[in-house]
């Protein structure tokens, strides 16, 4: 009764004054964003870019936009399995429907051979394609915003080098109203800092670079950085995230959880690798990472992103063991030898074990020729094995690895077809129990039936 | 009696099978792989042979089915019903994938003069075609299986392009044995392989396992079932377990259909257009001698009654020694280089040519034997163990074999499998031709041995079978003495092929799956052009 008087005592009147001020600023915020959208159209002027365009011609000029998108690893998204680099098409999930990667290639009809400056600058910047429409963030504007306007330039007088590929990409699948892109203005409104990459002035020049390559070209937070329900990334800066079922891990300078027990040597030599001797060894998406990105920037600038990634933020999430701090060797083999095996029937995870791991990975798991960077690596002490996700270490036992550096190259066979869902889980719980966190070792053939599932990285692996 | 159809109808699934079955299918062909073994699964057999006691028997940790037998040894299933003065004893494999699961994996091309052995020193036989006819397909087999071989060293056999993969680097002991002999008059080379030197074909890098036979543990050897998935793949189909038994000859000599059992004696009959055999040198002919029907009463395909013989191998001799210092063999995969000068010379008119080899298996589990049987132990046994294991050498060798119609293999009419299919009875003898080779050979141990400064030189001149089975379908330009045409279809049936080194006219002296895989390349390539 007193809630009622309440609201009786004061009449209708505050009621309708709520009302009318959600009205007017609903309209305020229409306003808003009206005025934006009109104002970023027009972005950038093209006094910004005058003095610029005179040198997208100039092979220096172009050069750096190589690097640039090495350093931006476009060709992630938008090289599809198999096909040819940067002709998009490449399907990326996510929670709404699946987004195709577009061509960008300077194709005419098919690729952005039509694209003018400004609309390439804006497309970075703003996130706003060539007709004006909203882009949504699968393509990363939230940190290309950052990209100094001279280095977008670059990028696009890298690209327009590029022989044109006639292919056009899928249509996106996205549900309603997830497919109406206007809305994407309020999610830029909540989510788009729109503001070129600012050095601070108090930190070294290598510092700044680095967060300029980790922040903007990078966008490593796209992958490692959690997002939230509206799929932005969230304040977690870096914490480890799921994305197309891989575990990015956690790159915060947590000792544990994260790559605080990392030297800066390690960082550099895994950038240029994807090997971390004693840590790490990047497998599925990182693979390509390093293999089509980290690998081809300069000593300088894989030094410049260690030094960055130091000064974030530790978040530790509360592990309490660096996930290369698991396991140990394994002796089935000995009490394997000379039975009879059955020809049949119940493949039990230590069969399974010796049967198709150990003549790489030693018959303790102890790795061949590893640490050498050709070698077979431990399995146990090691950071795939001992994730706090079993998703990595199944994606790889079902699809192998294959990535290259230079001319090294890093290879698993995919078991995928070799063994079933039954024995996939089997030989991932023996794995776990004897090389990994033991609490992990639950895995069932349908959690390997989903992960089938999976979607195929560019080199054709899933 | 169920009945099914394909364009092309290929028997058998090993390397010959798989390539012609891929390459059709591939094609736009519908292609049917009738295979009388089961599928295998390499951690499997992997699970069986670390399990083994006897880890030295290739076929131990293969299951000889009854439905589908094969030869085993320890203990032996008398599969091969031997009637001749040497025991053939062939080593193969009945399984989807064939003899390629154990195999040391050795890619070697012929010589230009294996293919005009009866022009150039008057003895065997001309191939109907020379070996530039070949070159391109032996290129595409590279490709195909993987092969790591040494592209600065001539190995006799002109190329048009250079190895898909750098060679596998060689062991200390591959080494040393090359410095000496090298110096010495002697021609060793590098092997060429079909083992990957690095991530090749979705299969890993050689990690040096040791056990190429029998089994390689991580599928960095290629083998047949590669190309039987890749057939699958192209959109072939195969059925296992499948044995065919019978082949029915229709209208004007062509081949109606084949008929084959399952492992519970249901038949089925198929039909088709093209059919092509890759059952082995064994296999195969006793198929076409096991169909003789009132029209083709010696069997199909046989009215030369060629078919079955001109059996051929490369019998071995060989020789074990101590060498002079520590080599440690079994750093790497079985066999890595060859002695190569013997392979070609006018001495082929008196003698056979060879090819002789170093064995780089770990010796670690003989000598240990060797030594327990003495019965020494204690620390003795320990110093023994290791210096025996780091010196003991073995060599072997191939001896060319010329085609001899007396050197057969029948349908034996004294024992039949679990479907009532005859065995195969093998009359194999060494001739003259081959016996003075090996005299010469047995001279060339003992230099070797002395050179590296061997002792206890232990000779086994017995002829050890190779399981190259060569010549039982083989291939002429004389229907009068040959089986199949230069483009090897059978003489007595216009669409009937073989695919398997039967057809081979020579033996020559090295390993013949690389030539196997070349021919099938010829023949699906002619095959194409047919349809």
């Amino acid at each position: 009764m007193a809630r009622r008087r309440r609201y009786g005592s004061g009449g209708f009147r505050p009621v309708l004054t709520l009302l009318l001020l959600a009205v007017a600023g609903g309209i305020a915020v229409l306003g808003v964003l009206l005025y934006d959208y009109w104002r970023d159209l027009r972005y950038p002027s093209q006094e910004a870019i005058g003095g610029i365009v005179g040198r997208m011609t100039d092979p220096e000029f172009i050069e750096r936009g190589r690097y640039l998108v090495a350093a931006g690893d476009c060709a992630a998204c938008h090289t599809v399995e198999g096909g040819r680099p940067f002709a998009g098409g490449r399907g990326l999930p996510t929670p709404f429907g699946t987004i195709h990667a577009p061509n960008i290639t300077p194709d005419q009809q098919t690729g952005i051979g039509g694209w003018s400056n400004r609309e390439f600058v804006r497309a970075l910047h703003k996130g706003l394609g060539s007709e004006g429409q909203f882009l949504y963030p699968a393509f990363p504007y939230t940190s290309y915003t950052k990209l100094s306007l001279e280095d977008a330039l670059a990028i696009k007088a890298y690209l327009f080098s590029l022989d044109p590929v006639v292919q056009r990409a899928p249509p996106n699948t996205l549900e309603f109203p997830f497919d109406q892109r206007p809305l994407m203005a309020f999610w830029n409104l909540l989510f788009l800092d729109d503001q070129r990459f600012q050095p601070e002035p108090g930190r070294e020049a290598a510092w700044n670079r680095g967060a300029y390559l980790v922040e903007a070209l990078g966008h490593c937070g796209d992958c490692h950085t959690p997002r939230n329900l509206l799929q932005a990334r969230s304040g977690n800066k870096f914490a480890g995230a799921t994305i197309e079922n891989w575990q990015a891990y956690n790159i915060t300078p947590a000792d544990n959880a994260g790559i605080g027990g990392w030297s800066d040597a390690e960082i550099e030599h895994y950038l240029a690798t994807g090997i971390a001797p004693g840590h790490a060894r990047a497998s599925g998406p990182m693979a390509e990472v390093v293999q089509y990105s980290t690998s081809r920037l300069t000593d300088d600038d894989r030094a410049a992103i260690a030094a960055y990634l130091r000064s974030v933020p530790a978040i530790a999430r509360g592990a309490d063991q660096p996930r290369n701090g698991w396991g140990g060797p394994a002796a089935d083999v000995v009490a394997l030898r000379g039975t009879v095996p059955a020809r049949e029937g119940a493949a039990e995870g230590a069969r399974l074990f010796v049967g198709n791991c150990a003549s790489c990975h030693g018959w303790t798991g102890g790795g061949v020729g590893a640490p050498a960077e050709g070698g077979y690596p431990s399995l146990y002490h090691n950071g795939n094995v001992g994730g706090d996700s079993v998703s990595n270490l199944l994606l790889v036992m079902l699809n192998g690895v294959a990535r290259s550096y230079g001319d090294q190259q890093v290879f698993m066979p995919a078991f995928a077809e070799l063994l079933d869902d039954v024995q996939i889980a089997a030989l991932a719980n023996y794995v776990l129990r004897q090389f990994g966190d033991p609490a992990n070792a639950t895995v069932t053939p349908e959690d390997v039936a989903e992960l089938r599932q999976t979607p195929p990285l560019m080199s054709g692996q899933r | 009696m169920s009945d099914t159809s394909a364009d092309v109808v290929v028997v058998g699934s090993g390397v010959a099978g798989g390539i012609v079955a891929h390459e059709l299918a591939k094609a736009g062909a519908s292609v049917l792989i009738l295979e009388a073994g089961p599928w295998l699964s390499r951690w499997r057999v992997v699970e069986r042979f670390r399990n083994s006691p006897s880890k030295a028997d290739y076929m131990a940790p293969y299951l000889s089915q009854p439905y589908a037998p094969h030869p085993e040894y320890a203990p032996p299933n008398g599969y091969l019903i031997e009637k001749g003065n040497v025991d053939y004893a062939a080593q193969y494999i009945r399984a989807v994938g064939g003899t390629t699961w154990h195999w040391a994996a050795a890619c070697w091309r012929l010589l230009p003069s294996d293919f005009r052995l009866r022009s150039l020193f008057d003895v065997g036989r001309d191939w109907p075609f020379a070996y530039d006819a070949l070159e391109s397909y032996y290129l595409r087999a590279e490709a195909d299986l993987g092969v790591s071989g040494p592209d600065d060293v001539d190995l006799g056999s002109p190329r048009s392009a250079p190895y898909p993969m750098k060679q596998i680097p060689l062991s200390w002991m591959d080494q040393r044995f090359a410095e000496v002999l090298n110096g010495n008059g002697f021609s060793v080379v590098p092997e060429p392989v079909a083992r990957n030197s690095r991530p090749y074909d979705g299969r890993p890098t050689c990690c040096g396992n040791n056990n190429c036979m029998p089994i390689c543990p991580i599928a960095a050897q290629y083998s047949g079932e590669v190309h039987a998935v890749k057939a699958m793949r192209a959109g072939a189909r195969l059925i296992a377990s499948a044995v065919v038994y019978r082949i029915e000859a229709g209208e004007g000599g062509r081949i109606a259909a084949v008929h084959y059992k399952d492992p519970n004696g249901a038949s089925s009959r198929v039909t088709g257009t093209t059919f092509v055999l890759a059952a082995n040198g064994i296999e195969t002919p006793k198929l076409m001698l096991i169909s003789a029907d009132d029209r083709f009463p010696r069997g199909i395909a046989n009215s030369s009654d060629m078919v079955g013989r001109n059996l051929m191998d490369h019998p071995g001799t060989g020789v074990t020694f101590l060498a002079g210092e520590d080599l440690w063999p079994g750093r790497g995969p079985i066999e890595m280089t060859s002695v190569v000068n013997f392979r070609d010379g006018t001495f082929r008119a008196e003698y056979a040519a060879k090819k002789l080899h170093l064995s780089n298996s770990a010796a670690v589990r003989k000598v240990t034997q060797d030594i327990l049987s003495r019965g020494v132990i204690g620390p003795e046994l320990e110093r023994e163990i290791r210096l025996r294991s780091a010196r003991t050498l073995s060599i072997n060798s191939f001896h060319e074999i010329l085609p001899l119609p007396e050197n057969r293999v029948l349908p034996s009419s004294e024992r039949r499998d679990a479907l009532g299919i005859p065995y195969p009875e093998i009359h194999y003898d060494v001739d003259e031709y081959v016996q003075r080779s090996a005299a010469h050979t047995h001279e060339t141990y003992a230099q070797i041995a002395d050179l590296m400064g061997g002792t206890e030189v232990e000779f086994d001149d017995a002829f050890a079978p190779n399981n190259h089975i060569m010549g039982t379908t083989i291939m002429g330009e004389d229907p009068v003495n040959s089986v199949v045409d230069g483009d090897c279809r059978t003489y007595d049936h216009d669409n009937l092929f073989v695919a398997s080194s039967s057809v081979m006219p020579t033996a020559g002296s090295v390993n013949c799956t690389l030539t196997i895989a070349a021919l099938a390349h010829r023949l699906a390539d002619r095959l194409r052009k047919r349809a």
